[in-house]
This record gives C-alpha cells, sequence and structure tokens, in this order.
C-alpha cells in the first residue's frame, strides 16, 4: 500500500503540471509589486463580476509605445462597493490615466492601483491585496 | 440570433446579475463547486486504482463499480449544476476563455471513456477477463479527470 | 511580528521563483485540490461506511485501513502545498482572520479524525452502544469541519486583510 500510496503521488505530481500560457495572470504573485505603470487611454470594457472585476483599456503607458489594449484585474465587486464603487464607476470610453502594478513576465496587463477620469478629475482608487482599503501602497 | 446574442442574454438575467455581483453567493457556490468535484475525482480515483489494478485487489472489481459510481454521477450532477450557476456570472468571457471550453471538451472525453467502459468493458472485467482494457479505461480516465481539475484551476488565472 | 516574518518571505528565493514561473503557482494549486479530494473523498467514504450507506459487507476497520494512509499522505502534500502559496504571496492569507479560522479546523478536523480512528480500531467497547454512538457522532463531525475547511480556504481570496497588515 505504501509503494502504491507512492506511485499515485508521484503521478498526481507530474499530472498536475499544466502547460505554461500566455495569459496567466492572477494570484498577486504575477504583478511587480515594486513598481508602478501608468497608463493613458480610454475604457474598452468594464467587467463587473465575480470573481473579479475587470477593465479592458485601449490606450499606452504615458513613457511611450503604440496603443494597444491592456488587461487590469481589481479586487471583486462586493470589495469594491463596500469603498464606493459601482458597477457604472466607469463606462466604455471613458478617457482615463491608470496606475496600474504591471505584470512580471512584461505581457500587457496588471493590477489596478488608481484611475483619473480625465473628463471630471475623479479619482478611483483601489487596494488588490487589502482588499478593503482605497488608496496607494505607504 | 447568434451565440453572442444568446450568451449576452444570459448574462443580463436577474440571477446572473446576483451571481456577479453577490458578495458571498459566488463564493458559497464555488465552495460547494469545490466539495462536488473532490467528490467526483475522489470516487472516480478508487475505481480507477482498482481497475487498473494497484489497488485493494483481493476485493472484486464489481463491488467498488457499485458502490463508488453512484457517488460519482451525484457528485457531478452537483459539479454541473454550480459550474453552470458561475457560468452565468460572465458567459461571453468563459466561451472565450481556452481553457474553459479546453475543460469542457476533457468533460466530453471523460464521458465516452466511462461509456466505453460501461458497453465494452466492464462486465467482462468483472468476470477477471479483459484485464488490459480495464487497465487502459482506468488509466484514461484517471489522466483525464486531473486534466479537468488542472484546466479549472487555469480558468481561475485566466480572465 | 507577522508582518516582518511576510516581509522575510518576500525577500526569499523560494517565493521569487514561485512569483517568476507562470506555472508553478497554478500547478501547486491543482496539487493541492487533488490531495483535498483524497482527504475530502476519503472522510466522506469512511463516513458514508460508518452509516451504513456503503460497503456494508466490510468491516469500518477495513474500510479505514484502506483510505487513511492515503489521506494522511495526502495532508501533508496539502501542508507542504499550502505553505507554498503562502509563500507564493506573503502579504494575503496570513493576514485575513478566515485563514486562521481554516487552520483551527484543520487541527479540529485532523484531531477528530485520530479520535475516530481510535474509537474504531480499540478493542472491546467497539460494539456497544455507546461507543456505536459516539463513532457517529465524530462521524458526522469529521464531516462538518472538513466542509469548514473548503469553505474557509475558498473565503480567503474574497476576505479582507486586517488594519495594520502590509499592502
Amino acid at each position: 500500500m505504501r509503494r502504491q500510496t507512492a506511485a499515485l503521488i508521484l503521478a498526481l505530481s507530474a499530472a498536475s503540471a499544466a502547460p505554461p500560457t500566455a495569459e496567466a495572470h492572477h494570484s498577486f504573485a504575477m504583478y511587480d509589486q515594486t513598481r508602478t505603470v501608468t497608463l493613458k487611454g480610454a475604457i474598452k470594457t468594464f467587467l463587473w463580476s465575480n470573481p473579479h472585476v475587470v477593465i479592458w483599456l485601449e490606450g499606452a503607458p504615458i513613457t511611450g509605445g503604440a496603443p494597444s489594449v491592456w488587461t487590469i484585474e481589481l479586487t471583486s465587486p462586493g470589495n469594491l462597493t463596500r469603498i464606493g464603487w459601482s458597477r457604472t464607476s466607469l463606462k466604455p470610453g471613458d478617457a482615463v490615466e491608470m496606475q496600474i502594478l504591471p505584470l512580471r513576465d512584461g505581457q500587457q496587463g496588471g493590477a489596478f492601483k488608481a484611475a483619473k477620469l480625465l473628463a471630471t478629475g475623479q479619482v478611483l482608487e483601489a487596494n488588490w491585496v487589502q482588499q478593503s482599503q482605497t488608496g496607494a501602497h505607504p | 440570433m447568434s451565440l453572442n446574442d444568446i450568451l449576452t442574454g444570459l448574462q443580463t438575467l436577474p440571477l446572473s446579475t446576483a451571481i456577479a455581483e453577490s458578495d458571498w453567493l459566488f463564493p458559497t457556490i464555488e465552495s460547494v463547486h469545490v466539495i462536488a468535484i473532490t467528490l467526483v475525482v475522489g470516487s472516480i480515483i478508487v475505481v480507477d486504482l482498482r481497475l487498473i489494478g494497484v489497488a485493494a485487489t483481493k476485493r472484486p472489481l464489481a463491488a467498488f463499480t457499485a458502490q463508488f459510481l453512484p457517488i460519482t454521477w451525484s457528485a457531478f450532477a452537483l459539479a454541473a449544476l454550480t459550474g453552470g450557476l458561475m457560468f452565468l456570472a460572465k458567459p461571453v468571457s468563459y466561451v472565450g476563455n481556452v481553457f474553459f471550453l479546453s475543460k469542457l471538451v476533457l468533460l466530453l472525453a471523460a464521458g465516452l471513456n466511462m461509456g466505453a467502459f460501461h458497453l465494452f468493458v466492464e462486465r467482462p472485467a468483472h468476470k477477471g477477463q479483459a484485464l488490459g482494457a480495464a487497465r487502459l479505461s482506468g488509466l484514461a480516465s484517471l489522466t483525464i479527470w486531473i486534466g479537468v481539475v488542472a484546466l479549472g484551476r487555469w480558468i481561475g488565472f485566466t480572465i | 511580528m507577522l508582518n516582518v516574518f511576510a516581509a522575510w518571505l518576500l525577500r526569499t528565493p523560494v517565493t521569487a521563483f514561485l512569483e517568476n514561473a507562470a506555472w508553478a503557482v497554478p500547478t501547486i494549486q491543482t496539487l493541492h485540490i487533488l490531495c483535498i479530494a483524497i482527504v475530502f473523498g476519503g472522510a466522506v467514504f469512511i463516513n458514508l461506511r460508518i452509516f451504513g450507506l456503503i460497503e456494508r459487507d466490510e468491516p469500518v476497520a477495513a474500510v479505514l485501513g484502506r483510505f487513511l494512509p492515503p489521506m494522511t499522505v495526502a495532508i501533508v502534500i496539502l501542508a507542504i502545498t499550502g505553505a507554498l502559496l503562502i509563500a507564493s504571496e506573503p502579504n494575503r492569507a496570513l493576514f485575513r482572520v478566515v485563514f486562521w479560522v481554516k487552520m483551527g479546523l484543520v487541527l479540529l478536523a485532523v484531531a477528530a479524525t485520530w479520535t475516530q480512528q481510535r474509537l474504531i480500531l480499540t478493542g472491546p467497547a467497539r460494539t456497544d452502544g455507546a461507543t456505536a454512538l459516539a463513532i457517529r457522532l465524530v462521524a458526522g463531525l469529521t464531516l462538518l469541519l472538513w466542509v469548514g475547511v473548503i469553505f474557509a480556504g475558498r473565503w480567503i481570496g474574497y476576505a479582507t486583510g486586517w488594519p495594520g497588515a502590509p499592502t
């Protein structure tokens, strides 16, 4: 039984290794928490849904680069509602300047930190890790 | 009416919005889904290890298929129900997710493998025959279900 | 003090590896789930036997003897994979109440399973009414505890950190 159990464990471990993917971005480990990238562009889609609210932003970093679609993750709708967000906080077409914690693998995405609506000057913030607080990291 | 129309329509149902936005409903459905899939995989592992011939070989195969496969089926029904409810939160997004689609394909493969087992392998295997086919069936089943779990996790890692 | 530990974890090579290898965390999570299937599945099957719902032709002790060894190995792997998952995001799980609730429930569930094993396997009291009732009560309790562990585990991702947690 011991040998069989060991074999089972080995098999499970081997089989668990899934192929790497170009799209993996979840688990805060994926984000570089030591730096911030500022993007400028327009909201393409604002997906207000569990488990994570997602923003697709059409734009580019303010440091330069061709415009493209960036995928930005936030926490759940419940957590965001608690700090004053709603499903209409952002709308397709809204021009914004956004700070994100970028993906480590260099792909065009990140974790949301803050966004300023250029039309009204309103600033929206959310702390992805703490999930209950607004504001940037201390 | 295109597929996209149907999916977008599903997304705007009151039930879908509730699941998409609620604080506690989604994690509850997820937790029940985890319980369901662990029972599917747990019961399948018991049957498959016996099929492959590495565990409890003194006990007849028929005892395991009769006792544990009903658990597999009930748990699968619950997993499918909870999975469907989570799907409603963002149908358009999931249908565009290659890991979600692959998981559906693997589930189909699991069903086909189980169908083939019941039709061609089970009765001879109960009589101690077709042991090679039984082993293959068990190995295929284990591999497919581990793949289903892995893909399910990767869905959570992609948007 | 926990803040200091988390800050230290953030700087270790293990964490760096987990953060940079894209496949590492999902693979570890998948292994974690497969081991939950073994532990929770095993617990359910043992308890179904205790309540006489499956394998009535096998003695309870035999069913226990078949499922407990793989469950034990799986629990150890759960502890290791769990530790790695914490290391991959040191500022998250450690600072949520529901994570510590989960740890408490795990300890209670393991203790209940061990109690169950002793009740079933020790001697002459096995068949008397009081012991049979105790075995059933502990069986129900272990199941509830494991279900609690699964719910608590899922909720870590939805919980908010306590005041003073690092960001």
